[in-house]
């Protein structure tokens, strides 16, 4: 992969200061100096586990939060060849971005509004970014988008609670889609739905990115989801990324302590491969991301620890073409 | 080995507004001293509520078939008095719910709701329920127990939590465990620590345990028989790795081929196998077989209900595409 990459996110922070702290101001720092990569049409990983900041980079991405620091270089659609900062846009010029990164949400209850129709869910979005010339034209896309994402045109005048949650992602998709974007955020998408659901829109997403050529940040605690969906994986602890690698490469040959740990903790669902008894547990709980030390963050409950990990913070660097990694052992 | 649970022809059913649902509908399974037993369905599949009948935690508006009788070391559980389920609740029956938060009680600290178990079963006195609270929070792996007493649930990580639950649970070594979910809310490094931890105590104690859940991975990891529900009815049993080697029912085929399969290479990835639709709602569960609408074998006669079939492969299985086979029972 020798293109510029369509986003390059360096040294991304979320702090979120902490309330009623007496004398000292302590911060979570739920994102804390992130860089990612992702190329045009690809599906970018970035797994983790509860409270690593995974989320948080996402909902900072399209500025629901604001960025503590950092920069968010894009070079898709409108952008330039050098990149547009998206942090640095102001609100009008931001506007013109914003249907180009879209987000599905994690939980298709919460984030469609009960009291309106699909119908007025999905025309939101064309209204604000002057899509279509007036109603019908608008209700023609609403139709043709809902049966792109598998829902029949005619449910547009029905209301959420009549759908089941894996009819609600549709339409949490079919709301990010149809402003034709360049980059989807998928935030969890399946993690709420029942395992045979979840297999529906898995291949609902995997789809339409070839149809509609998007590229995908997929957030997801799931490994199994994202070793089928994405082609290359980051691995995040404790608002760091740890380890960056092309999805094979990252499961055979996984280098950080943490990425090991978290692979060999995977039930597999086939019971000749047994690991009960025989796996090499990762001790102890995620500490808290308040005030973390400015060390390697994963010290504490990692099995190959010396001296240097509890003073330094490793850099994510090159170890092997494609694949990064933050730990002193390389 | 002696057989020490026997639930037949289970049947829950609950009045609500929508009038009578039953969302256990003929359920019959048996469990085994030290015997590990998984039931998986997808949310919705009577799952949970079968598990809270045995140890009565149904809600007032629920009431059993008449033809149900759930059997607890030949005693029948229908029959006995308040007094006597509460000496096998937490004692001889215990059981570890989902959610660690919500089933320990914030107000009290973690040793005092672990002794409790003790002064209650084994009519230990404080500090004796206390000085054995203590031993259990460390044979569960808990860092320093004897601090670790004197906090509240606030306190502690979820795996840590439920850890707490499990302790709580084995605490007067039950004969039968029953685990709702237990490893649902974890992360997936402690979801491993868990799961480790519930098969040495398995070992440890000899406890025949019960686990309830939807992951085929916990599913494959744990148990050594499997019973697949769906829509208030088992589809199929059998020892676990007949099951996943030759799943029978089209739904727990459906099942075990949607999920993206984490062992194989991304190279080597299919797209995944879908189950059109969705699960029924217990009050539009359909004639005849349930997964009829969904299924991609369906014929004409599956608008009645199929019967059980053992086959030769030693699986019974709940399908018309096995009409010829044993009839079991």
């Amino acid at each position: 992969m020798n293109e510029r990459p369509m986003v390059e996110i360096r040294n991304l922070k979320k702090w979120f200061p902490l309330k009623g702290s007496f004398r000292r101001k302590s911060n979570l720092k739920a994102v804390d100096g992130v860089d990612l990569h992702i190329y045009k049409g690809e599906t970018l990983g970035l797994v983790g586990e509860s409270g690593c900041g995974k989320t948080t980079i996402g909902r900072t991405l399209i500025k629901l939060y604001t960025p503590t620091a950092g920069e968010f270089l894009y070079r898709g659609k409108g952008a330039s060849d050098n990149g547009i900062d998206i942090f640095s846009l102001s609100e009008s010029m931001m506007r013109s971005f914003r249907k180009e990164i879209q987000m599905v949400f994690q939980d298709p209850y919460a984030s469609l509004n009960p009291r309106i129709t699909i119908h007025d869910i999905i025309a939101e979005g064309l209204r604000v970014h002057r899509f279509g010339r007036n109603k019908e034209e608008r209700k023609e896309m609403i139709a043709e988008v809902l049966e792109k994402v598998g829902l029949r045109s005619e449910y547009m005048y029905r209301y959420p609670h009549e759908f089941s949650g894996g009819q609600r992602q549709r339409i949490g998709i079919a709301r990010s889609i149809i402003l034709n974007p360049d980059l989807v955020i998928c935030d969890e998408p399946v993690s709420a739905l029942d395992v045979s659901v979840q297999a529906q829109v898995i291949n609902l997403l995997e789809d339409l990115k070839r149809d509609l050529r998007l590229t995908y940040l997929f957030i997801a605690h799931d490994l199994a989801v994202v070793k089928h969906i994405c082609d290359r994986i980051s691995v995040m602890y404790l608002g760091k990324i740890v380890e960056t690698a092309e999805t094979d490469e990252l499961f055979n040959n996984p280098l950080h302590p943490y990425t090991q740990g978290l692979l060999a903790s995977i039930p597999i669902p086939n019971p000749h491969l047994r690991k009960i008894g025989k796996r090499q547990l990762v001790k102890g709980d995620i500490p808290s991301p308040v005030d973390p030390p400015q060390t390697c963050r994963f010290v504490k409950r990692c099995p190959k620890a010396f001296e240097k990990c509890s003073r330094e913070s490793p850099e994510l660097n090159e170890v092997k073409s494609g694949h990064f990694v933050s730990c002193f052992l390389y | 080995m002696e057989k020490i649970l026997k639930v037949e022809n289970l049947k829950i059913s609950f009045k609500t507004q929508l009038g009578r649902i039953t969302p256990v509908d003929g359920i019959s399974f048996e469990l085994s001293e030290g015997e590990t037993l998984g039931i998986v369905g997808e949310s919705g599949c009577g799952k949970t509520i079968t598990a809270f009948s045995i140890i009565k935690l149904l809600p007032k508006n629920a009431f059993l078939g008449e033809n149900t009788r759930i059997t607890f070391r030949g005693r029948d559980l229908a029959m006995i008095d308040k007094e006597d389920l509460q000496r096998i609740r937490g004692k001889s029956i215990s059981m570890v719910f989902q959610e660690p938060m919500t089933s320990l009680n914030p107000l009290y600290t973690i040793g005092w709701q672990i002794s409790e178990v003790y002064k209650l079963h084994e009519g230990l006195d404080e500090s004796q329920a206390m000085q054995k609270s203590i031993e259990m929070l460390g044979l569960v792996g808990i860092p320093e127990p004897a601090k670790r007493v004197k906090e509240y649930p606030h306190q502690l990580s979820g795996g840590m939590r439920q850890r707490v639950m499990i302790a709580m649970a084995l605490a007067c070594s039950p004969m039968l465990l029953i685990a709702d979910e237990p490893t649902t809310a974890l992360d997936v490094t402690i979801q491993a620590q868990v799961l480790e931890l519930m098969n040495d105590l398995k070992s440890k104690f000899n406890t025949a345990t019960m686990i309830i859940t939807h992951d085929l991975g916990v599913i494959a990891e744990m148990c050594d028989r499997v019973l697949v529900m769906y829509a208030g009815q088992i589809v199929e049993s059998s020892d676990v790795f007949r099951l996943f080697d030759n799943p029978l029912h089209p739904y727990t085929r459906g099942l075990i081929h949607s999920i993206p399969r984490i062992e194989v290479k991304k190279l080597d990835q299919k797209k995944l196998n879908v189950i059109e639709g969705f699960v029924p709602h217990p009050s539009k569960f359909p004639e005849g077989c349930r997964f009829r609408p969904r299924c991609s074998f369906a014929m004409e006669k599956c608008v009645e209900r199929p019967p059980v079939y053992l086959t030769e492969t030693g699986h019974t299985v709940s399908c018309w595409r096995f009409e010829g086979s044993e009839l079991y029972e």
